[in-house]
């Protein structure tokens, strides 16, 4: 890849990468740092990544920086382990938008990134799969396992105007 | 205590062989061995054997095994199941219509697709990335092309000062100074032009007109003399124009003034310089319509000057020198790009003295502002 093809990735995905990072752990600095880490070392490996292939690295690569950064995050500060499928929704919110945004963020990690990503980027189970490193049939697992949260989460259609 | 003894060597001869004893542990099982033969040669068939190795068998026939949504038929233990597969898109035709047949015989479940259908999210395009700019990266080669870009721009400025800036000074051509190649007619125009008084200027028109309408004279008839055998008898005879309607065409014209030459001029000591004429371009444009006065004449320079200052005064002070653009006019222009550029108010103000020269400067912002003098 040349740095011209570099710099015309830096456009086309920056925004998406930071879009899933933010989503997934919802602190604008991290998720900036995360992008920046992500851009470096696909700088790194400029040479063997081709411009075919950089979405799939980028996103790849993010989600594992991410994955680090939550691993390190929750060692120092002891949150591993809370269980976030039991919350259920009551009130009445007036957007969806809102109630969807709240579920997300109760999702277990793994549910998570892969509904992001199906979602946000539109991608395949198996494209899914080779970004996490989780197999095809977890994919689908989880992304079924999230629908059904969000969907319970969200309750009555009657709730949301 | 030793730490090898009958009771538990067999544990710790394994820990010997897999290398997981401290040196001086090693040293005491060497030394047990030695005592106890029997154990030794126990030992040396432990050590014999080979360790298992995981074997490249695989069950190939996996997929046979595997099932999926298609494989099922919907019911109320897997209908969600079935809802999500729909959409993603991942049901045969088949399966959806039993799915569809499924939720007509159990409407109860309609509502879940309505909530299934809600839980796909939408990529919010509102949150971008603000730092792209510092993420890109510029190679040698491309820091070459700005640089020749910067260049380019730099020659470009370089060559617009020049044009504008450049002083619309008179020439003061030394005594005998004579251009060889300019007829003696023109020399003395180039001559009179350099006191550029009004009266002069008109004589020197005057001067242009007439010679013009004494080639026309010469030259027409001629013309018409070679052209006229060409011309068949009844064909359409030149229409003549009345005299009043001809007064009325020379008065309308657009009068035009040559450009002076640009001058090689011999300076003290034998060596030339190139001495610019004052500025009247090729053919300059009237300024004021009806009057023939060279005044009235702008040069194209002088008529950009006026049309940038226009621009750039528009709405605020007039501008103090109307000739010429100056630095602080140009410093001005790039504030007010910049106040585009960047939507800020930031001011750039001057200070006059009596004789209209810019005696400071300042830039202002809100509460801060940056006062300086001007150097003379």
């Amino acid at each position: 890849m040349t740095a011209e093809e570099y710099n015309q990735s830096v456009d086309e995905h920056a925004d998406g990468i930071y879009r899933f990072i933010l989503k997934n752990i919802r602190d604008e600095d991290k998720a900036n740092d995360v992008v920046q880490d992500t851009f470096e070392k696909l700088w790194r490996k400029v040479d063997t990544v081709t411009y075919s292939k950089v979405k799939s690295y980028l996103f790849t690569t993010a989600y594992h920086t991410m994955i680090d950064r939550l691993r390190k995050d929750k060692r120092e500060t002891g949150m591993d382990g809370v269980e976030k499928t039991s919350w259920a929704h009551t009130e009445q919110y007036s957007d969806l938008k809102e109630i969807l945004n709240e579920a997300i963020s109760r999702l277990p990690d793994d549910q998570r990134s892969v509904i992001l990503l199906r979602d946000y980027e539109g991608y395949a189970y198996n494209e899914i799969s080779e970004i996490t490193g989780l197999s095809e049939s977890q994919v689908k697992v989880y992304i079924y396992r999230g629908r059904l949260f969000l969907k319970n989460y969200i309750g009555n259609p009657e709730q949301v105007v | 205590m030793q730490y090898i003894n009958e009771h538990n060597y067999e544990s710790v001869l394994i820990d010997f062989l897999e290398g997981r004893l401290t040196e001086t542990q090693a040293e005491e099982v060497r030394a047990f061995l030695q005592i106890h033969t029997s154990i030794a040669r126990e030992f040396d068939l432990l050590q014999s054997a080979e360790p298992l190795h995981q074997t490249d068998d695989i069950f190939g026939n996996k997929s046979l095994l595997k099932k999926t949504i298609n494989d099922q038929y919907p019911s109320n233990s897997n209908y969600q199941e079935f809802i999500i597969a729909r959409l993603e898109g991942d049901l045969t035709d088949r399966k959806e219509e039993e799915l569809n047949l499924f939720l007509e015989n159990n409407p109860e479940y309609r509502k879940d697709v309505i909530l299934f259908s809600k839980t796909f999210l939408k990529p919010d395009e509102a949150i971008k990335y603000h730092y792209k700019k510092n993420l890109k990266k510029r190679t040698p080669a491309m820091r070459k092309r700005l640089l020749f870009l910067s260049y380019a721009a730099a020659a470009v400025m370089l060559l617009f000062l020049t044009l504008y800036l450049l002083p619309d000074r008179q020439v003061n051509r030394p005594a005998g100074i004579a251009d060889n190649k300019v007829p003696a007619t023109e020399k003395t125009d180039a001559v009179s032009t350099e006191k550029t008084t009004p009266a002069v200027e008109e004589k020197v028109m005057q001067k242009q007109q007439n010679k013009e309408s004494e080639i026309k004279k010469k030259v027409v008839p001629e013309v018409k003399q070679h052209i006229k055998p060409k011309i068949k008898s009844g064909a359409a005879t030149p229409k003549t124009i009345p005299e009043s309607q001809q007064q009325e065409m020379k008065r309308s014209r657009i009068p035009m003034m040559r450009m002076n030459r640009i001058e090689l001029a011999r300076v003290e000591g034998g060596a030339t310089e190139i001495q610019m004429q004052p500025v009247h371009s090729t053919y300059t444009i009237l300024g004021n319509k009806g009057k023939n006065s060279p005044k009235d004449f702008l040069t194209l320079p002088q008529l950009a000057t006026k049309e940038i200052k226009k621009t750039l005064y528009a709405s605020n002070e007039p501008a103090r020198s109307s000739e010429k653009l100056s630095i602080w006019d140009l410093a001005y222009a790039g504030i007010k790009g910049i106040n585009s550029l960047t939507e800020n108010d930031i001011k750039f103000d001057r200070e006059y003295d009596e004789k209209g020269n810019v005696e400071a400067v300042a830039i202002r912002k809100g509460k801060f502002e940056v006062e300086a003098p001007v150097k003379k």
